[in-house]
């Protein structure tokens, strides 16, 4: 019955909600005050609990329904957080893991940590789950006596009608119940007088009288939720033998008295419809997010992509046709399928927020395996990136963060022997950096020794002993394939993703790694990654005939082309503008365009890395949203287009990589220290 | 005319699988994922019945009830609670806050059909 | 070998969608045949080397396109209005792409007989080493069963080259 796109939802609501989880339980480490940490767990193994069993997982659902009982406790002001709760409450998300995974550990697991949470907070919890509402009142002894039928007396509550309720419904199942032999009568002396009497009110009591075929049960279901709220009395009728009346049915005992309680006076109180704000700690993650597969996001863009052109071919028609209404109408569409396609766009950025929590919880086993104490800090978590390269980052960044506290960070007594601080820091950090967002790891440790480095690559036989590298190509040694398969093998080394995995990653997100350290100061690894989002803001050029986009975030200024170099034709030049010397490359004569020369041609000064370039251009056309488009293997290894993009005219044109063409062109700064 | 159902939970899951079982009965429903958003909904559209979560953002399930309630255009809506065992002692409060029913989770597709069935008929 | 991959195709033998290029006649199996474009605009890709005709935009999507004459080592010709795109998917080892081919004029689907497909001759011809799987007769023509899979791998960069490693 659950279909399978249900079951990926779960799954996929479910994730968010473990993330979350995690997520607060170790904020609540270190401000274990925080109130609305601790109903945000509880709310998130509330929800879990209640999901999770609704899709079958029972045992998870028993078992969260005790983790919820500690939390409870805390809640409630009987029990505080402790680090010896928080280190029970991930050894119990854990578990949680694993039974949402589908794995099955043993089952004393459940009693062990369920007994731990039980004793960290105060007092021992005492979950045992309320006995069931619906279940039936012991069976009466059996009577003698043949049944001869049901007397059934009831009165409906008097707002019965005004909460939906519907007194006709419930006499027809009855009825059906009953079967033709059943008899009605109505009791009308509870009503009031007619000056008094209300229209939505129901005042009729009913009696009546059922065949013995009638089910008990079934009678009473027709009730279930007005049992407690209503006059029923439900009688066997039986005949020869005494007559043993079966006790009336009453209310039980609740702890909310609803006659007490009738819709009225609710209504005279205020009601509490000030929305409150999310109990999460951060807006936007307690808020109910979707999720939706990268595939559909891609599927819904191209379908944008459709309609924007659509509307181009629209908009040339109406041109032709000059008719003032239809033009008003296709401006209207235009503006809506502008809107739609940055909306569209803008769906697929997630904030580095999305995986911080699991670095957090790392750094914190780290903490403990390692026995090294330090600050994890994480810098710039609403940096936006898009999804699909975030999640292809939380492995290198995992891998990354590790080696910087296993071999980066120092033991405690080293540091305080070299004059640092006991306690290491540990920084995650994303910026974004022109058209590339930047993401580094950096630590306060000893610091890479390039001298043990090359050594030790020598010794592998990766370079030769003479071999004359930069202290940078020296760094760059260790996250070739071969470098550190010799390092012991610790119980850190998770899923062994290796260094060079790390290279290979973020190469294939067009992206480089950028290492640098000071010995006895730290080391900071920085992963530079392209904003290959599906949508960028670009600057629209004119290049003989052809147009050609560069990112908006990319571009520092437009100038005239200076007259002195308008006439060349080498592929790139300098020249001093602004006193300041720098780079032009021709687009034309690098990309041989050919056409008509513009009779004010222009060149836009672009930054990459640390250098400024300009690229002279014929015509700047304007900036405009850019969806981008993946090349094809066909076009991709020529890394100095990033992607393509469809114009408003339907026509497709490339976006320039400015940082691959200024590699291509030898601009770039390795090569021009090795030049000099 | 098909029957129009309202329902409010914050979990999507939950939601679409309440949604998939009323649908597949011929049911119209419409779907919010708080009680916030719940409530702007059922005051804009008078819905023949509404189903909600209790444990919700921005509003839980009895707030929603006892703000819709206060709504005259709730008369005569019936409302059902969903809630999960533990919370025993909140189907009392649901229905003072004028809830018609409850249903626990967690509940099979055929028990729900079941209570709407008998709330607003097939 | 060459007979073995025929053999292998044999299905696609009944099928194939033929096509001119330099005074040759072409075909693919229709298998592979996504769609036939009148010929759309064409971006031009800089530094994509001569097989490269450009980019197209299909509905929305936008495709490579390739121009197998320079691989032929045929006459290029301008554009007429004969002249169609014939879009391809191919099943790479890296996965499908999707692939624009020029073809200056498309003719009707045919059969072909497998008895009639020959080996290519390894020396003496205008093909490139892997380019074509056989060659088969249809009425009183050669037709040519070229490997599109097989060009774009080699020829047309479908392969990450080697490039990349430093």
């Amino acid at each position: 019955m659950i279909d399978e796109e249900t079951q990926e939802i779960f799954r996929q609501e479910t994730e968010a909600l473990i993330e979350s989880l995690q997520e607060c339980l170790l904020q609540l480490n270190s401000t274990p005050d925080d109130m609305e940490l601790v109903t945000q767990v509880f709310r998130d193994l509330h929800t879990l609990k209640g999901t999770g069993a609704m899709f079958g997982f029972a045992r998870l659902a028993e078992f969260i329904h005790d983790f919820e009982a500690a939390f409870e406790q805390v809640r409630s002001g009987n029990a505080v957080v402790t680090p010896d709760l928080i280190a029970v409450s991930l050894k119990a998300y854990d578990l949680i893991v694993a039974l949402l995974e589908g794995e099955e550990p043993p089952t004393e697991q459940d009693a062990e940590l369920k007994a731990a949470l039980g004793a960290v907070t105060s007092g021992g919890a005492a979950p045992a789950a309320a006995a069931a509402a619906g279940d039936a009142a012991e069976e009466a002894p059996a009577a003698e006596g043949e049944l001869e039928g049901w007397k059934l007396r009831f009165k409906l509550p008097p707002e019965f009608m005004e909460i939906g309720g519907n007194p006709v419904a419930i006499l027809e199942e009855l009825m059906e119940i009953g079967g033709p032999d059943t008899k009605v009568e109505a009791l009308l002396d509870g009503l009031p007088a007619l000056a008094e009497l209300k229209p939505n009110e129901l005042h009729t009591a009913w009696e009546m009288i059922l065949p013995p075929s009638a089910d008990e049960g079934d009678i009473r279901d027709v009730f279930m939720f007005h049992e407690d709220s209503m006059e029923l009395e439900l009688t066997a009728i039986r005949g020869a033998a005494p007559v043993v009346e079966a006790a009336p049915v009453e209310a039980e005992a609740v702890p909310v008295d609803a006659e007490a309680a009738p819709a009225e006076a609710v209504k005279t109180e205020a009601p509490k419809a000030e929305a409150k704000k999310s109990g999460g700690k951060k807006s936007g993650s307690a808020n109910v997010q979707m999720r939706v597969s990268a595939e559909r996001l891609d599927d819904i863009m191209d379908r944008v992509g459709e309609l924007v052109i659509a509307e181009a071919r629209l908009s040339d028609l109406a041109q032709k046709l000059n008719d003032p209404n239809l033009t008003e109408v296709v401006e209207d569409i235009q503006r809506l399928a502008l809107g739609l396609r940055d909306t569209t766009m803008a769906i697929r950025l997630t904030p580095m927020s999305s995986i911080t929590g699991r670095f957090q919880r790392l750094a914190h086993d780290l903490a403990g395996k390692t026995g090294k104490d330090f600050d994890f800090v994480i810098e710039g978590e609403e940096t936006e990136l898009d999804k699909t390269v975030i999640e292809k980052l939380s492995d290198p960044l995992v891998h990354i963060l590790r080696n910087a506290v296993d071999h980066g960070l120092e033991d405690n007594d080293t540091r305080v022997a070299a004059g640092k601080p006991a306690r290491g820091t540990v920084r995650l950090k994303a910026s974004y950096s022109g058209a590339d967002v930047l993401i580094s790891v950096q630590d306060d440790g000893k610091g890479l020794d390039p001298e043990f480095i090359f050594n030790r690559a020598v010794d592998r036989g990766m370079i030769s002993a003479d071999a004359n590298l930069s202290r940078n190509e020296i760094f760059h040694l260790l996250m070739a394939p071969g470098f550190s398969t010799a390092e012991q093998v610790t119980d850190l080394s998770g899923r062994g993703v290796g260094t060079d995995v790390v290279k290979s990653t973020v190469e294939a997100l067009r992206g480089s790694v950028e290492i640098e350290s000071e010995l006895g100061q730290g080391s900071s690894f920085t992963l530079r990654l392209p904003l290959t989002l599906a949508i960028i803001d670009g600057l629209l050029l004119q290049v003989g005939e052809e147009r050609y986009t560069v990112p908006l975030a990319a571009v520092e200024g437009i100038v005239e082309e200076p007259e002195e170099i308008r006439d060349g034709t080498e592929s790139t030049t300098t020249v001093e503008l602004r006193e300041k010397l720098i780079s032009i490359m021709r687009l034309r004569e690098i990309f041989e365009t050919g056409g008509t020369r513009a009779d004010h041609p222009k060149v836009v000064l672009v930054r990459t890395g640390d250098q400024q370039i300009g690229l002279a251009v014929d015509r700047i056309i304007g900036s405009y949203q850019t969806v981008i488009k993946q090349l094809s293997p066909m076009h991709s290894r020529l890394n100095v287009f990033s992607g393509a993009t469809i114009l408003g005219d339907g026509d497709v044109a490339l976006i320039v990589d400015v940082a691959q063409l200024v590699k291509a062109e030898g601009l770039d700064h390795d090569n021009k220290e090795q030049a000099a | 005319m098909s029957k129009e159902i309202l329902i409010i939970d914050d979990s999507p899951s939950v939601r679409r699988m309440v949604a998939m079982t009323l649908q597949q009965e011929g049911y119209e429903v419409t779907q919010c994922e708080d009680g916030a958003q719940g409530l702007d909904t059922a005051k804009a559209k008078r819905f023949d019945m509404v189903i909600t979560d209790q444990n919700m953002p921005n509003m839980t399930g009895i707030e929603f009830i006892e703000a819709y309630r206060n709504d005259p255009s709730s008369s005569g809506v019936p409302i059902i609670f969903l809630s999960t065992e533990s919370e025993g002692d909140l189907k009392n409060q649901a229905k003072a806050a004028g809830a018609l029913g409850w249903v626990m989770k967690p509940f099979e597709q055929a028990k729900l059909l079941a209570v709407v069935k008998k709330v607003v008929g097939a | 070998m060459t007979l073995e991959l025929v053999t292998a195709s044999e299905d696609d033998l009944k099928d194939m969608v033929a096509f001119e290029m330099g005074g040759e006649l072409l075909v693919v199996p229709t298998r592979i045949l996504r769609e036939v474009l009148e010929p759309p605009k064409l971006t031009r890709v800089p530094l994509a080397g001569p097989y490269s005709a450009g980019l197209i935009n299909v509905r929305g999507v936008v495709l490579p396109v390739t121009d197998l004459r320079p691989l032929f080592e045929m006459e290029q010709k301008p554009f007429d209005i004969d002249t169609r795109v014939l879009v391809l998917e191919l099943a790479l080892e890296e996965g499908t792409m999707t692939i624009g081919v020029i073809a200056e004029k498309v003719h009707a689907v045919l059969a072909l007989d497998p008895e009639s497909i020959q080996k290519v001759p390894s020396v003496g011809t205008r093909w490139p080493q892997g380019a074509i799987k056989g060659i088969g007769r249809w009425k009183d023509r050669f037709v040519n069963l070229i490997d599109v899979e097989k060009i774009a791998e080699t020829y047309l960069g479908a392969v990450p080259t080697d490039e990349s490693l430093h």
